[in-house]
């Protein structure tokens, strides 16, 4: 059924009637012959009934719109709703992460420090409200030399009772002696500050520890086998900090410096 | 608790596993929660709309003969599933459950156009009527498909007649296929046929789409329909409609 060659308007002129005699009768011939231009005719005839009802062209524009509203909103909505959800996450997490880097606080709450472990020592009692004692017979959180800069005093002088009673106090006087510093000292920030001690007896590694004035770790030295030690107080801040000295995770004897 | 295995037993999977890492987050009780309130009701919103309002079916009717599109909305968010349940259960794709649908309401606007509803049961019935109907037909005529044997209906009869020549579900595919290419002309197109059958005077027509003269006006229009007629033509859907032999 090959397509005879028609004007391509003709069709709508034939619905028109508007072809004229020679035209009409050239048509008429090949809509005999041609299948294809008879469907054409028919499609056509089709469409002028539907263009002609405007009504339901109107109706159909509705259902078309609604429905294309209908399913992009869900898919809309579902996008809408896992951005919104990963934006939330992302958010929320990035804010935690903040305050918890910039928040000692929240850094304690979240490793909370592990029950006192009891030992036979025969120095003072340990409070249990005392974190950094309880890392007793544990690797320290703190490793080395390192400088957590993240940990300033929170408020600059503020005593921490629980610390200040043990100030000066020797827990093993008879195996070491502190010669320096003494225990409560006063200093400007950038002075160096030196730990010297001496044996009575056996020599055991001691380690040298800062508390800042909450009682949290901020600096721990690796076990020393001499007999001095040298802090700088360079990258400290204005405050009150405690040290403490240990041998075999036993503690020998705190005192406090305040750097100005 | 409740919260959390409902929204666990969504079916979305990554909402699911967003609600899970909230839950197991640890020590974030109150953000969990708040995460979880805040999900629910985005899902619910998405879900359902901001608000649901349920019409009476004269209003429905009324809403339909005026074309107004919160209550076509309404159809489509009530009486979908109904369609699809029909649909899907008789072998038919996402596809023919839209099409049924488009081909029910198409038939209810008509009747409720010719103030020709005189129900005797639910709307929700009668559509579910119509819908079924269409659906018989239209796989009877695609698949030449027997009917299942318990595919019956347990309610209330609707008066609705499948012989009825408006509801003839060859024609209204026909003329769903034909307005869907109508509507994906170019929009121009689409002006320019509907002002030439709606009558208006050529004169007007140059003014309202800016042509230059009558003659431009009548290629234009030839040219949009010859395209309109190409699609159908070419469309695989519409070959059924199109019928080479003399009648």
């Amino acid at each position: 059924m090959k397509k005879p060659e028609v004007q391509s308007d003709w069709i709508d002129r034939y619905h028109e009637n508007a072809l004229n005699q020679s035209e009409l009768k050239r048509f008429s011939g090949l809509y005999e012959l041609s299948g294809v231009l008879r469907a054409e005719v028919e499609v056509d005839r089709c469409l002028n009934e539907l263009l002609t009802d405007q009504d339901t062209l109107d109706f159909y524009q509705k259902i078309n719109s609604v429905s294309r509203k209908q399913f992009s909103t869900n898919r809309r909505g579902f996008l809408l709703l896992m951005a919104a959800s990963f934006l939330i996450l992302f958010t929320v997490g990035t804010l935690l992460y903040l305050l918890m880097k910039f928040n000692p606080a929240a850094e304690t709450l979240k490793n909370p420090a592990p029950l006192v472990q009891k030992t036979e020592s025969s120095g003072p009692a340990i409070p249990e409200s005392y974190p950094e004692m309880a890392i007793a017979g544990k690797p320290s959180q703190i490793s080395g030399d390192e400088f957590l800069l993240s940990y300033p005093p929170i408020s600059c002088f503020e005593v921490l009772p629980e610390l200040e009673l043990l100030v000066g106090a020797h827990t093993r006087t008879s195996t070491f002696k502190l010669i320096a510093p003494i225990p409560d000292q006063q200093m400007a920030i950038g002075s160096v500050v030196v730990f010297i001690w001496e044996y009575i007896g056996s020599a055991l590694p001691v380690t040298v520890s800062i508390l800042n004035n909450r009682g949290q770790s901020i600096y721990k030295t690796p076990s020393i086998e001499g007999n001095s030690y040298l802090l700088d107080t360079g990258d400290f801040q204005k405050g009150l900090y405690y040290w403490k000295i240990t041998m075999e995770d036993e503690l020998i004897m705190l005192g406090k410096i305040k750097l100005n | 608790m409740i919260v959390f295995f409902y929204l666990m037993m969504q079916p979305n999977i990554t909402f699911s596993c967003l609600v899970f890492y909230c839950s197991v987050w640890p020590g974030k009780k109150l953000l969990t929660t708040v995460l979880l309130f805040h999900f629910s009701l985005i899902k619910h919103y998405s879900n359902t709309g901001p608000m649901v309002v349920n019409y009476s079916d004269e209003a429905i009717i009324l809403g339909l003969q005026q074309k107004k599109s919160r209550y076509i909305m309404y159809l489509y968010r009530e009486y979908f599933p109904v369609v699809r349940s029909i649909v899907e259960r008789n072998s038919g794709t996402k596809q023919d459950v839209e099409d049924v649908f488009q081909d029910t309401l198409f038939v209810l606007y008509q009747r409720s156009q010719k103030n020709d509803l005189d129900l005797t049961c639910s709307l929700k019935t009668y559509f579910y009527a119509i819908s079924k109907n269409i659906w018989l037909q239209r796989l009877e005529r695609k698949y030449r498909l027997l009917y299942q044997a318990g595919f019956e209906v347990h309610e209330q009869r609707a008066p609705y007649g499948a012989d009825d020549s408006e509801t003839i579900e060859y024609q209204l595919e026909r003329k769903r296929l034909y307005q869907k290419h109508f509507f994906n002309l170019p929009k121009d197109c689409q002006k320019l046929l509907r002002l030439c059958f709606t009558k208006i005077p050529v004169e007007q027509i140059i003014g309202l789409m800016r042509y230059k003269d009558a003659n431009y006006v009548k290629t234009r229009k030839y040219l949009c329909k010859n395209m309109l007629r190409k699609k159908i033509m070419n469309d695989p859907n519409c070959q059924p409609f199109i019928h080479y032999e003399k009648t």
